[in-house]
């Protein structure tokens, strides 16, 4: 036998198997993954969908992934999975929904072989009204049919306390959520923050009441609209008139005392709702339950629910109508990720200098020393050794004094929603001359999305592509050349970085800020009522106070109180000559992402804006050899404390910027309303924690910026008891005094109403001071 | 040190005698000292973009050192190749020594490319002498060692042809300013010219670009379409940057809209190859003291048939340089 013949036979064979690789095995027997889409698979594009995955290993121990993506995307986000041979085990995975797609891809993955993948049914819901309804034992409302509504349709998503996610980005879908029912203690910490944050980005919580320990256990204490006492009977007139029908009769439900800035409507003391604004949003809490038997019967349910499961306010981003500020205020911060760090220069001049000796030392001083030994030739040999010798010496020197040749940048915007938590939110741009993959170190929990492409301050910047890890301490961003690429990380975490409380007396406004955090605070700002206070650097453990001037000038919206904040900086900077400071427009850029506003411009509460140069996500970028920036820009809304009698200046009390939205507008930096149509009605209103105030003495200050009409005017302010329109002696311009002012500024609420010849007063502008006691 | 007898003695005498005095030394000196001018000035014009805000990586000044430079050098050669030899053959004329070298047993072939060689080897020296210079691109960064190659390759070539032209103006006018005025102006025409006709066709059509074939002759233009790929492909973060603009100047028509760069500077170098043969043949012709047919004549005709047979042969890599 020619063993020779077989060996190499064999040889043959081995290599024929290595050219020609096993295909991987798809859906191995042993690893069975069951995905579910959160709220049906119903999502809004724009947004994150929380996607459940359990996954069953009835074989050995694994080390795998579970990937989503959709279809066509650049991107993939992964979760590291460590199963145990016959174990089995839940994961949740975040997907950015950035295109309206019917399909998301779900896989278990090992070495780049599919052990198990499914297809989730999705379906985009824009222009909708995603409706979560929260409960312990399931709820259901008579809401209006889909065919019935010219716009904005429901889509109804049921949810169990369970269901709720634990990150703000997994309600970023729902535009309103009603919870009736639910289990006291049945919310984890995190679902409580999650709430927290979506309420203060924009969303609407609706809490069925009915039961006075309705929202025991499980409300964070500072989405409370209203103090529940006694149970009572609550009149349906608001129901009805809301319905514009006949109410459902009277509803038992429970007393109901709004909390300062709570408004309520119906009649005192057991008014049927209260409304309080939280941050962005709105928390309505009902005296009634909304599941009552009543309710399910009254026939003009669907009216009622549709006039009033109203998001808070709707904005045009580019997904079309979204119900909070994420997408836009992202894109805000995502555009600061263009004004790049600049890149410190080598020694340029000395390498210029040593050129310039090697200069002298090749030309004239060769030709002078050969020419003194009479050995002019030997340049044809000297030169080229000489050119050759400097020429590596200069090489070595400039590979050792080379600089950075890729630039990071990342901001980050830390918002302390109170509770003791914070919704975080890091951006990371990288730019480099060649491709790279950049580890970056992230505080796990996090989740990760590209940045949305977007031309910022200094060129355009765009999201990375490829694997997006989740629930790992470490993922790598591959940046292509020459691109500005950027990603997103967000995460709630608890965090209590400072403490601030603001106190407002007879002697006028006073703020406490203590830094609780590990490193000093930089310019920090305090803004309450239009009015910017600076109060410098805070260090660790520090305590800091400030006072608001008397007759300190209002900055009615949010780019006059940017220009207050940065006016130092901004004069230096527009000097003639003087280059713009980049590092000053990126904190520009970035207070303007915080303070910006669904439903108008204008700042009414309470914030304190501190500088730090970590990100709390702990994100750290391993790049050796790039210049690397890091800004983070805290915000906090602080506590208000009110005693005893107070004077409140102009500023304090004036028109309402989300109730007069529709005809809004300015003249002479103050904020009015148009007098066309007439008769105009000016809405106006105290900050939040001021609402209680009861007033001994109310100044009225009213004007128009076109020429007042000289006759025909009546002026009458709303009288919240005898629930009746008062006619004041004044037709204006000018000021006023109102008397008996309590029983006119209720809640912190001002009506007045101009009718008559007003129309040609053009913006009408109204502001005034109140002197009245707390409660 | 120049060993007699492994040079010819026109190739010997001009080695021997061309870096005496101080005019070699000073132009050693001007040359590597432009060309440390123009780098710091390109250096400063780039650095300054910080003030405007702009975002900067330094691999982006030295791509655009790297541009500046390289144009720089290439022009400097275009004009100084033709400058070693104008006065080779006319200068012999002039000093009467011409028709002493012809009754030497030298054959006019060896005159013409020892004259050659003498020049090259000069330009070469000048070359290698500014070659650190290039050692500040590394400081930044942004550039490979792959990236010089080309460059001096067609660096070279415009070397070679420029020698050629310049000894056959010289071979043909027999006077030295008589040369000077020809050649520059040849040049002057070819460069601007070829500028000038592409900016023409730009504008009667309608400002689109240009094609290749009307800058391929334009050295200035070859040498762009080798730079072109090594700058930012991305103009936004370069701003304004001269090199740049004067790159897209000199390589219109070469990159098209989809941003694929003409292998322009391919073309160019068989025109340029194909011009030195001819040019050296026409200097042989100018050189004769009778207008005769000689063996040189045959072998000179033979290479230019060899060559245009490569070309043909080859004419995938260097056709799509005129017509992508």
């Amino acid at each position: 036998m020619n063993f020779r013949l077989i060996a190499r036979a064999a040889l043959m064979l081995i290599l024929l198997g290595a050219l020609y690789p096993v295909p991987s095995a798809r859906a191995q027997a042993s690893v069975s993954l069951t995905a579910t889409a959160a709220f049906e698979g119903n999502y809004v594009p724009g947004t994150w969908l929380p996607i459940t995955a359990r996954i069953e290993n009835s074989g050995t121990a694994l080390s795998a992934v579970l990937a989503a993506e959709l279809p066509g995307a650049t991107i993939r986000h992964i979760v590291p999975v460590e199963l145990a041979g016959g174990a089995q085990k839940q994961v949740v995975i975040y997907v950015a929904m950035d295109q309206s797609v019917r399909e998301v891809r779900v896989s278990v993955e090992q070495d780049g072989s599919i052990l198990a993948e499914q297809t989730l049914a999705v379906r985009p819901r824009s222009d909708e009204r995603m409706l979560g309804l929260l409960s312990g034992d399931g709820l259901s409302l008579s809401l209006p049919r889909r065919e019935d509504l010219p716009s904005q349709p429901f889509t109804v998503v049921s949810l169990s306390p369970a269901d709720l996610p634990d990150q703000v980005a997994g309600l970023s879908g729902l535009g309103v959520l009603l919870a009736n029912n639910v289990p006291p203690d049945s919310l984890s910490e995190a679902q409580r923050g999650a709430l927290l944050a979506w309420v203060n980005a924009g969303g609407h919580l609706f809490i069925g009441g009915g039961a006075a320990d309705a929202l025991s256990g499980w409300l964070p204490s500072e989405l409370q609209a209203a103090t529940t006492d006694a149970q009572a009977t609550i009149d349906d007139g608001p129901l009805g008139e809301l319905a514009d029908a006949t109410g459902p009769g009277p509803l038992s439900g429970v007393q109901l005392t709004p909390l300062p800035g709570g408004v309520s409507v119906g009649a005192a003391p057991t008014p049927a709702w209260v409304t309080r604004s939280f941050g962005q949003g709105l928390v309505t809490q009902f005296a009634f339950d909304p599941a009552a038997p009543a309710m399910e019967a009254w026939e003009s349910a669907p009216s009622f629910w549709d006039a009033i499961l109203q998001p808070t306010f709707r904005v045009s981003t580019l997904f079309g109508q979204q119900t909070n500020i994420d997408v836009i205020q992202e894109q805000m911060l995502a555009g600061t990720l263009t004004a790049l760090p600049t890149i410190p220069q080598p020694p340029v001049d000395m390498f210029f200098l040593l050129l310039v000796m090697y200069t002298v030392l090749i030309g004239p001083a060769l030709a002078l020393f050969l020419r003194r030994i009479d050995r002019q030739a030997w340049s044809w040999l000297l030169v080229p050794l000489i050119a050759v010798s400097s020429g590596l010496l200069l090489f070595t020197l400039a590979i050792s004094l080379r600089t950075s040749d890729k630039v990071v940048s990342q901001v980050s915007l830390v918002e302390e929603l109170g509770n003791g938590q914070a919704r975080i939110r890091t951006l990371i741009g990288a730019l480099a001359p060649q491709d790279q993959a950049l580890i970056t170190r992230v505080s796990p929990g996090a989740i990760t999305r590209p940045v949305r492409e977007i031309s910022g301050l200094y060129g355009d910047i765009g999201g990375v592509s490829g694997d997006l890890i989740q629930q790992s301490d470490q993922m790598t961003l591959s940046i292509k050349p020459w691109k500005l690429q950027g990603v997103l990380i967000e995460q709630q975490q608890t965090m209590r970085s400072m403490v601030a409380t603001i106190q407002i007396g007879e002697q006028g406004s006073q703020i406490e800020v203590i830094n609780r955090g590990g490193e000093t605070l930089r310019d920090v700002v305090a803004i309450y009522g239009g009015r910017v206070l600076l109060l410098g650097n805070i260090a660790p453990d520090e305590q800091r106070s400030g006072r608001w001037a008397p007759n300190q000038s209002i900055a009615p919206d949010r780019i006059a109180i940017i220009g207050q904040i940065f006016a130092d900086e901004v004069a230096a900077a527009n000097r003639p000559g003087q280059a713009a400071n980049r590092h000053i427009e990126l904190q520009i850029a970035m207070v303007n992402a915080a303070l910006y506003h669904g439903g108008s411009d204008i700042e009414t509460e309470p914030l304190v804006l501190g500088w730090v140069d970590g990100s709390p996500l702990k994100t750290e970028v391993d790049a050796p050899r790039a210049a690397q920036q890091s800004l983070t820009l805290l915000t906090m809304r602080p506590e208000v404390q009110v005693s005893g009698p107070i004077s409140l200046p102009e500023g304090w009390l004036i028109p309402d910027p989300t109730l007069n939205q529709s005809n809004a507008c300015s003249s002479n930096n103050l904020i009015g309303v148009r007098a066309n149509p007439a008769p105009v009605t000016i809405i106006m209103r105290l900050p939040n924690d001021l609402g209680p105030l009861r007033a001994s003495a109310l100044t009225l200050t009213i004007d128009s910026s076109e020429r007042w009409p000289n006759a025909g005017i009546t002026t009458e302010i709303y009288d919240w008891a005898k629930e009746t329109w008062v006619a004041q002696s004044f037709d204006g311009p000018g000021e006023f005094e109102v008397g008996d002012p309590a029983t006119y500024l209720s809640e912190g609420r001002l009506q007045i109403r101009l009718s008559g010849t007003i129309e040609r007063a053009g913006c009408i502008v109204a502001t005034a001071r109140v002197q009245g006691a707390m409660p | 040190m120049i060993r007699r007898n492994l040079l010819g003695p026109v190739l010997f005498k001009e080695l021997a005698t061309l870096l005496r005095g101080s005019r070699a030394a000073l132009m050693i000196t001007v040359y590597v000292g432009m060309v440390l001018i123009s780098a710091r000035l390109f250096y400063g014009v780039t650095a300054s973009q910080l003030d405007f805000g702009q975002p900067l990586l330094s691999a982006q000044i030295g791509q655009v050192i790297f541009i500046g430079v390289s144009l720089v050098i290439q022009t400097m050669t275009l004009f100084l190749a033709p400058a070693t030899t104008l006065s080779a053959v006319s200068h012999e004329y002039e000093r009467g020594t011409f028709e002493l070298i012809q009754a030497t047993p030298l054959s006019a072939s060896q005159l013409i490319i020892d004259k050659l060689i003498a020049a090259m080897a000069f330009l070469l020296l000048l070359l290698i002498a500014a070659m650190p210079a290039f050692t500040l691109v590394l400081l930044f960064g942004g550039l490979m060692i792959s990236d010089l190659v080309p460059v001096v390759i067609v660096i070279l070539m415009t070397a070679v042809v420029g020698c050629a032209f310049g000894l056959f103006c010289s071979a043909v006018t027999r006077q030295t300013f008589n040369a000077t005025l020809l050649c520059y102006a040849v040049l002057i025409s070819l460069v601007g010219g070829t500028l000038f006709a592409a900016s023409i066709w730009s504008l009667i059509n309608g400002l689109s670009a240009a094609p290749p074939s009307l800058v391929v002759a334009n050295p200035l233009s070859a040498i762009a379409t080798v730079l072109a790929p090594i700058r930012p492909p991305d103009d936004s973060f370069t701003g304004g940057f001269r090199p740049l603009v004067l790159l897209s100047l000199l390589s219109r028509g070469v990159i098209d809209n989809r941003g694929v760069i003409a292998p322009t500077y391919h073309a160019t170098a068989v025109i340029y190859g194909a011009l030195t043969i001819s040019l050296i043949w026409g200097t042989l012709v100018a050189v004769r003291p009778r207008l005769r047919l000689t063996r040189e004549d045959g072998v000179m005709l033979a290479a230019l048939l060899v060559y245009g047979l490569l070309a043909y042969m080859l004419r995938g890599w260097w056709v799509p340089g005129i017509f992508p």
